[in-house]
């Protein structure tokens, strides 16, 4: 990787390190005033909160979007590669936000507790897991882009690859959406999870072996 | 002002109205659970506070100046235009922070209003103009420096303008910080040194007027 590639990577997850920080922040400060009763869960039901509060925390997801966008156009040079840094450092503060609010109040338990992940345009719920090992594959897919762009050998998705790879997080949003509906006990459709996953990784590894294919071409100065 | 000098300042600035949205909306939480009826001075007696809450709002400071500082070097090119996004993005951040917390609490109610500016590493306080007024100064500099640089006439502040920019700097941090300690443990504030602000901002306007004048004398690049 050069070393330009390299320190934008870097700067890029320390942003992502840094949002997850002022995420877990809020949302430790919503648990205060309405965690009282539900105790095991960070975001209380919606109902709950007052009308400010909830209008609040619907433009704080819209302004997350906004905030990872306006990085990701800042830190990329070209439309892969901003979509590249966008999910990067989306991962960097999905993971953040877990890791500072398990040392703030020690939540989440466990990988397996139940989390709402988004509220727009409804809520997404779903095991930590799910969100944080995506999060992880998020990371590890743009340093790849990154590594394999600056040897030389640029990946370049089919549309059929994209077709897939978008397909599969539909899937997984719909397994997340599935599980706002509040079924007792919440019983996570993990199966349509992987399902999305797997479409996710095979677009993605389908990419990767094709530029693997081509002609190597001169690498990035 | 080039296309991609424009392009990455409108991106500096729709992240620092996002990261001011983020900022307003903890704020408000924490109002929530701290001034219900409303903020103002004294401020709630430090050892009141939730000592978790504490603990995290310094760290999210930090933060803050972390943030800022990976946005501005991925906006960036050179030393002295990431430290222009720098100060472009904190004075964005700043405008719409007061703005986004008017529009949901409707404070301040004046740009007299007294504010907790900053915590680290003393309690900054002051009315809100002395703050809001320095982030618009921070987004025209940063306008200036992007015109000058595309113009073929680099702001290039010598050693001199930068001691005196740093001197104005530290002046009007003193008149935020020299009675932050007293009232953070539940004294009213005295009435703002605004004579000491004047002179401070005086001073960082001179430096930059004699940069951007010696820009605009040298010959055309």
């Amino acid at each position: 990787m050069t070393r330009d590639s390299r320190n934008r990577f870097i700067w890029v997850c320390l942003f992502g390190l840094s949002m997850g920080y002022f995420e877990a922040a809020a949302v430790l400060y919503l648990r205060g005033l309405y965690a009282h009763g539900f105790p095991e869960y960070p975001h209380t039901p919606y109902s709950v909160c007052t009308q400010l509060h909830r209008a609040v925390e619907l433009g704080r997801e819209a302004m997350s979007i906004l905030m990872l966008l306006s990085v990701a156009m800042l830190a990329g040079r070209r439309p892969l590669e901003r979509f590249a840094f966008f999910i990067c450092a989306f991962g960097v503060w999905d993971v953040f936000y877990y890791a500072f609010l398990y040392l703030a109040v020690g939540w989440p338990s466990s990988l397996a507790t139940r989390d709402v992940l988004f509220l727009l345009p409804a809520p997404w719920v779903g095991p930590v897991w799910s969100a944080a090992s995506l999060a992880v594959l998020f990371v590890v897919a743009t340093f790849i882009y990154l590594w394999l762009h600056d040897s030389g050998r640029p990946l370049d998705p089919t549309l059929a690859e994209w077709a897939v790879a978008i397909a599969g997080a539909l899937v997984i949003v719909y397994s997340w959406l599935s599980g706002g509906k509040g079924a007792v006990p919440y019983a996570y459709p993990w199966w349509i999870w992987l399902i999305g996953t797997a479409m996710g990784v095979a677009a993605f590894g389908s990419t990767i072996q094709r530029s693997f294919n081509t002609e190597k071409m001169r690498p990035r100065a | 002002m080039t296309r991609d000098s424009r392009n990455r300042f409108i991106w500096v600035c729709l992240f620092g109205l996002s990261m001011g949205y983020f900022e307003a909306s903890v704020v408000v939480y924490l109002r929530g659970l701290y001034s219900p009826g409303g903020f103002q001075f004294p401020l709630t007696p430090l050892e009141t506070l939730n000592p978790i809450h504490v603990a995290v709002e310094l760290g999210r400071e930090a933060m803050s100046i972390l943030m800022l500082l990976s946005v501005a070097m991925l906006a960036g090119r050179r030393p002295l235009e990431r430290f222009i996004f720098f100060i472009g993005a904190f004075g964005v951040w700043d405008i719409f922070y007061y703005v986004f917390l008017y529009v949901s609490l409707g404070w301040p109610p004046s740009l007299a209003t007294w504010d907790l500016l900053f915590v680290l590493p003393v309690p900054w306080i002051g009315p809100v103009w002395s703050a809001a007024v320095l982030a618009l100064l921070f987004i025209v500099t940063a306008i200036v420096h992007l015109r000058l640089e595309d113009a073929g006439r680099p702001l290039k502040p010598t050693p001199a303008e930068w001691a005196v920019a740093i001197a104005g700097a530290l002046i009007i941090v003193y008149s935020w910080c020299y009675e932050g300690i007293e009232v953070v443990k539940g004294a009213m504030p005295h009435p703002y040194p605004w004579w000491l602000w004047l002179a401070g901002t005086g001073m960082g306007i001179a430096a930059l007027v004699n940069a951007i004048r010696r820009a605009r004398n040298r010959n055309e690049r």
